[in-house]
């Protein structure tokens, strides 16, 4: 009984996060993109570590690229999009990526996914190393309550 | 309680019961939305709608509340999130109010966004969205017109950006957008604010 509690009690732990090193990914998700073209996906990183981190590639088996963008806006007017090579995730911070601001974006979705669905996703840390992680595509009226 | 004043709450109660449709154009607005210093008029343009047939924005929408937007479809976050709500909320207002509300999505991106393709994108929204293309020009302009930055493409390739305004225009029946709605408006702000546009002072007629 110990034993099977100790076991699920770690398989709860690893559904709810993906850990690599103590840095984790959480809440990844993906509004329902309208075609298979482009999809945002936001999420956020936890480095609970004492050691600075810094996400430096993005890469999605279904798409045929990966990458991370940030919008910018100096008169929350005129929003532009720029490509970041590397995101510095400091230690004992988070770092979340959400609409208005950081995304990965996926271009060329291999089939357009439906609300539910998962998307694999990896993340490669600079000292956490390559985290694998399954991005949640949900309905798009859920996101902008 | 005197009959004199029983007689008057009745009447007050009788008169707000019976009231066809509530005007609001008395009370006060408390909106969500950015409201303009000095509302913009609701600009002249012709573009292409998806069947391809000229759309004389002026001319289609006069009157009618229109929440004009300017986008594109290869947009990841900004554009489909602003659709997304609206189209939300207005599937769960009244069908006749929902009715009396025109989203009119502009591409600032007419080298991709074709009126077969912009067609798709909004139907993945709502089929009742109006989408127009044109010329470079004349998308210029009708943004120029608003007094905001023609949206551009930014990089370079193939899968590239376009920066644009991430703004939603609200014009009312009176023909001014009196109020605007910057990227962060959520649905419970359109859910509070498109009833007041449609019988508030602004709603004309």
């Amino acid at each position: 009984m110990g034993r099977a509690l100790i076991a699920a009690a770690l398989l709860a732990g690893a559904f709810a996060c993906t850990e690599s090193a103590g840095l984790t990914v959480a809440d990844a998700y993906s509004p329902l993109p309208p075609t298979a073209d482009v999809a945002a996906v936001y999420l956020v990183i936890r480095n609970p570590t004492g050691r600075s981190d810094t996400l430096i590639e993005v890469a999605a088996p279904s798409a045929q690229r990966a990458e991370l963008h940030r919008q910018v806006t100096r008169d929350g007017m005129m929003f532009h999009m720029e490509r970041v090579e590397a995101l510095p995730v400091p230690a004992r911070d988070s770092v979340s990526l959400g609409p208005g601001g950081l995304h990965v974006m996926l271009f060329g979705i291999a089939q357009r996914p439906a609300a539910g669905d998962t998307v694999d996703l990896i993340l490669r840390f600079r000292y956490a190393g390559a985290v694998p992680i399954a991005v949640l595509v949900k309905p798009r009226s859920e996101i902008g309550r | 309680m005197p009959a004199k004043q029983l007689m008057f709450v009745g009447a007050a109660a009788l008169l707000m019961a019976c009231s066809p449709s509530p005007d609001r154009r008395a009370e006060p607005m408390e909106l969500r939305g950015q409201v303009l210093p000095e509302p913009l008029a609701r600009p002249d343009f012709t573009l292409l709608d998806t069947s391809e047939r000229p759309f004389d924005f002026g001319l289609e929408t006069r009157g009618r509340l229109t929440l004009l937007f300017f986008g594109y479809t290869y947009c990841p976050d900004i554009c489909p999130l602003h659709m997304a709500n609206i189209a939300q909320v207005l599937s769960q207002m009244a069908p006749s109010d929902a009715g009396r509300v025109e989203v009119v999505f502009v591409t600032t991106d007419p080298e991709r966004d074709t009126p077969q393709r912009l067609r798709s994108w909004l139907d993945a929204f709502d089929r009742r969205f109006v989408g127009l293309t044109g010329t470079r020009a004349a998308i210029d302009s009708a943004q120029l017109a608003l007094g905001i930055r023609p949206g551009f493409r930014e990089t370079e390739g193939d899968n590239y950006s376009v920066a644009h305004a991430a703004v939603v225009f609200a014009f009312t029946g009176d023909d001014l957008a009196h109020v605007v709605y910057p990227f962060g408006i959520r649905q419970a702000d359109w859910a509070a604010d498109l009833p007041q546009l449609l019988s508030g002072p602004w709603a004309g007629h």
